[in-house]
């Protein structure tokens, strides 16, 4: 029998129903968890892939909105992976983090007041980077699919809702909850960096070091970003609300990368200028609590730990590359900030100072001897970097 | 808008559909047309809203011009000033917004000055709507078109299925077609066939073209990062691009005449099984046929033209080199419309040589004598291979960012390293280890040797023995003009005539399967490979 109306009597029902199905069961099963339709025991109620797309900030503004956190930490994707919310001590109990990858100020500040809108933050830790004021790291495109910037989220993230790869992340999450596992939560990402895991230390390092070239080569210090700083600072204080500031630690690998891509004296610069904002915060408002600047960052002994050599299974304590360190390196940050004992061992005493207008020269002066120190100390990792360097700019 | 995007899908194309057939089914053919040049420019606009003024400048002004040429109140030098001026300033469009930063670049490169590049986004379809308005004037001057007015005008550049990629389309094909009444009646048939050839564009594209990606990205990345490369993983990456691009290409042209047909409005093929081809002549006659159409039209003539006054010999001979010389710069232009950069120079130079030697090769059989004159089955084969193997050698200078990436892709493939296949096959031709074939396996991260083989030989088996979607639909009119006798059938096509398509439930189901495979592979990312053009 041929008729056209024959055909489309069955094609038009046939596929619409294959793509209602399709999409009605990731939506439900809800890999990324964005859609939070419902959430059943061993089935979909933990979420293993929640933190390892391209929505994390979809994710984490669903869990402010829903949440009622009452401290935040912000930052960069080394927060991300580095800070426990959960040894927090300031409101341990209800912390959330807030870090993502790429973020740059002005999206911390905006998703600051998000939170602020929403409920009553207290405690506020903020682990500060370069690259939170370097030009380049603008606002991502998820924060524009996200409740941060008011977004309807189904409307906005239909994005491969009928995609092989999104039913095969909706099966994975149903078999992890089938095996009784718990995924992360609080915003934090305690295990290696998910892409990293399978590559061993030498050859992670080797390779971020020269994605870190070509990154750091066209980015450049944004000191506009220092605005939003200071507003998150000003607006800290005139709430009440308890604001820890830090430098964030990385290993001297990532120090030598900004050496020689002309950046180091920009890193020098960058420190002065936020030792400025809070200095004049801090005269501003002389009956709050002054806030003060650690810096962990440097040619300190935990920032030189040794790379284990390609092929060795050794694993390294601090750090997973040059830019992320582990929790444990965030653990000790808490130590040291908040006088708490979360650490077997001593903390090197090197690890993280108090910054402020009086020593910060003499600080970065030390850092500049340090640095001499480990150049004479490890020549063959420096000419690794060099040659790496080399390379890129070939390539270019 | 992509058409392998859910929102084209799902969205845009049903909405416009529905508005199109409830406007004009009741009546109201001019509002219909009107919704659908709307669709049109938001179709357009979607992608980047402020390069629309560019389409509507070169809509109006070319509108304006072609009111002029056709006006024989006009003086024939008026006419003709006004064919000159018109060409003029739609290659001056098309020069600064695609080729602006490659003339600067180029001159700074051999004088070492230091002019400044400009930040251009390169307007979509600027190439496609530049040549096909070109055209128009072109055939207006000649007193080949007929004024219908501004509306069909303007639907005739921007209607969408054809605006972004091609096919280039001549006035003649388009307008004539919306002057008639029958398109505003929806036909159920049809819906049928244009659901159908965009359902098969969409599966070449999200199966096959955005499948084989997946080794021939790695493998040229790998080139351009200074990966040596092996001879076995250098050709299967060519040979995966070459696919890749054969399957995007023939996926949105499919795409373009499923969607145009949803309206009733038929376009004419663009892509015609290429490598089915015997020779590079008869495939340039079968890829992007519209292109070549063009070319043949408009650049052949003028090409010669200037051409017949270079002497090359003696008269007879001369005006052959002529001719072989003529396929080389025909080409060249080809490349460069293609792309600003002079790997796409080189990619048409090569195929301009690979064109002119046949036509030197075809000429000296000529002179053989009757016997040569036509090309046996089995030479036809060879000649079939032949093409394949040159054409993926081209392809690596279209596919390459530069040179030098494309050097390092040649290498390899050309066995500067010895020949080496993978590890996997020593238990299977170890003995070939005696001629001095090594078994080194890949270097390039995340490329499966056996995967990739299975996946290219698996799609050349495709592109020479399935049937076209033309041939598969062919007792309903699967494009403009459609000729199934062109499609000169081997005795595979004469079982595949076995399976045609026809509108039945049968096929409904069949087809509605492969829209599913379809809509399911979509990759959020992946556009088409000509949109860049």
């Amino acid at each position: 029998m041929t008729s056209p109306k024959q055909f489309l009597k069955v094609y038009l029902p046939v596929t619409l129903l294959a793509f209602l199905s399709v999409m009605g069961f990731n939506v439900f099963v809800d890999p990324k968890d964005i859609f939070r339709v419902a959430k059943i025991d061993n089935f979909n109620k933990e979420k293993p892939l929640a933190y390892v797309n391209n929505s994390l900030r979809v994710v984490k503004s669903l869990d402010l909105e829903n949440g009622n956190y009452n401290t935040l930490i912000l930052g960069t994707s080394r927060a991300f992976y580095g800070l426990d919310p959960q040894h927090l001590p300031p409101k341990a109990d209800n912390a959330y983090n807030l870090g993502m990858t790429q973020m740059g100020m002005e999206e911390t500040y905006k998703i600051f007041q998000f939170s602020r809108s929403r409920m009553n933050i207290e405690a506020v830790v903020i682990a500060l980077d370069f690259e939170l004021f370097s030009s380049g790291n603008d606002i991502n495109e998820d924060f524009y699919k996200s409740r941060f910037s008011n977004r309807n989220i189904f409307l906005s993230n239909l994005d491969g809702i009928l995609s092989t790869q999104y039913v095969r992340d909706a099966l994975e999450t149903i078999a992890f909850n089938r095996e009784g596992k718990e995924a992360e939560d609080l915003g934090f990402y305690s295990e290696d960096p998910y892409s990293l895991r399978y590559i061993r230390y030498r050859k992670r390092f080797d390779w971020v070091t020269k994605d870190l070239f070509s990154w750091s080569k066209d980015s450049n210090y944004n000191p506009a970003a220092l605005q939003f700083f200071e507003d998150l600072v000003i607006e800290c204080l005139e709430n009440d609300i308890d604001l820890y500031v830090f430098i964030a630690p990385s290993h001297v690998v990532y120090w030598e990368v900004l050496q020689k891509t002309g950046h180091f004296s920009s890193v020098e610069q960058w420190k002065r200028d936020i030792i400025q904002v809070l200095e004049k915060a801090n005269q501003k408002y002389p009956h709050q609590p002054q806030i003060q600047l650690w810096d962990f960052s440097g040619y300190n002994s935990i920032a030189m730990e040794e790379i284990p050599e390609a092929g060795s299974d050794t694993e390294m304590q601090w750090y997973y590359e040059p830019v992320h360190y582990t929790p444990a390196v965030g653990n000790l940050i808490y130590e040291r900030i908040f006088q708490i004992d979360l650490v077997e061992e001593p903390i090197p005493q090197d690890f993280g100072v108090t910054i402020d207008a009086e020593n910060i020269e003499a600080h970065l002066q030390q850092i500049r001897r340090d640095r001499e120190r480990y150049r004479d100390n490890y020549p063959e990792e420096v000419e690794r970097v060099e040659r790496f360097w080399k390379e890129v700019q070939a390539e270019n | 808008m992509l058409f392998n995007s859910y929102e084209f899908i799902f969205l845009f194309l049903p909405i416009v559909l529905l508005g199109f057939y409830l406007l004009g089914g009741n009546g109201y053919a001019r509002s219909a047309l009107v919704w659908l040049l709307a669709a049109s420019l938001f179709f357009y606009g979607w992608w980047n809203p402020s390069y629309l003024w560019l389409l509507v400048f070169s809509i109006a002004f070319n509108y304006v011009l072609g009111l002029i040429l056709g006006r024989e109140t006009f003086s024939d030098r008026v006419r003709r000033l006004c064919l000159v001026v018109g060409v003029l300033v739609n290659l001056s469009l098309l020069g600064y917004y695609k080729y602006f930063n490659f003339f600067v670049g180029s001159v700074n490169d051999v004088f070492g000055t230091g002019f400044d590049l400009k930040e251009i986004l390169l307007p979509l379809a600027i190439s496609f709507f530049t040549f096909q308005q070109i055209a128009y004037l072109v055939d207006t001057h000649r007193g080949k078109t007929k004024e219908r007015g501004f509306l069909k005008y303007c639907l005739f550049v921007s209607f969408f299925p054809q605006l972004i990629a091609g096919p280039i389309v001549h006035y003649n094909e388009i307008v004539p077609q919306l002057d008639d009444r029958k398109i505003f009646k929806f036909k159920a048939e049809d819906l049928a066939v244009g659901l159908t050839i965009f359902t098969l564009g969409l599966f070449k594209k999200t199966v096959f073209a955005d499948g084989v990606s997946d080794f021939a990205n790695p493998v040229f990345q790998a080139a351009a990062q200074g990966t040596d490369l092996t001879f076995f993983e250098s050709w299967l990456g060519a040979f995966a691009f070459q696919l890749q691009i054969y399957f995007d290409f023939s996926a949105y042209s499919d795409m373009a005449i499923g969607s145009a047909r949803l309206f009733g409005i038929l376009l004419p093929l663009n892509f015609n099984s290429p490598y089915k081809s015997s020779n590079i002549s008869q495939f340039w006659n079968r890829n992007h046929m519209t292109l070549t159409r063009f070319l043949r039209d408009y650049l052949s003539k003028p090409t010669f033209s200037v051409l017949r006054f270079l002497p090359l010999g003696d008269k007879r001979h001369s005006r052959q080199r002529q001719l072989y010389l003529s396929s080389i710069v025909i080409m060249v232009a080809s490349g460069i419309w293609h792309g600003s950069g002079w790997t796409f120079v080189v990619w048409g130079l090569i195929n301009g040589v690979y064109l002119a030697l046949y036509q030197i090769w075809r000429d000296v059989r000529k002179t053989l004598g009757k016997k040569f004159a036509r090309p046996t089955r089995a030479e036809e084969l060879l000649g079939n291979l032949i093409m394949l193997v040159a054409a993926v050698i081209s392809l690596v200078f279209f596919r390459a960012q530069t040179f030098k990436d494309a050097i390092a892709m040649l290498k390899p493939m050309l066995g500067s390293d010895g020949i080496s296949l993978p590890g996997s096959l020593e238990k299977v031709v170890g003995f070939l280890g005696a001629v001095g074939i090594q078994f080194k396996g890949t270097v390039t991260p995340g490329f499966s040797s056996l995967t990739a083989l299975v996946w290219v030989v698996g799609l050349l088996a495709i592109i020479w023995f399935a049937p076209s979607t033309q041939q598969w639909l062919q007792e309903y009119k699967p494009a403009l003009d459609y000729d199934p006798l062109l499609s000169s059938p081997s005795p595979i096509d004469r079982l595949w005539k076995r399976v045609q398509w026809k509108p039945t439930p049968l096929w409904g189901a069949i087809v509605a399967a492969i829209a599913i495979v379809a809509v399911i592979s979509i990759r959020p990312q992946s556009e088409f490979l000509y949109f860049q053009f």
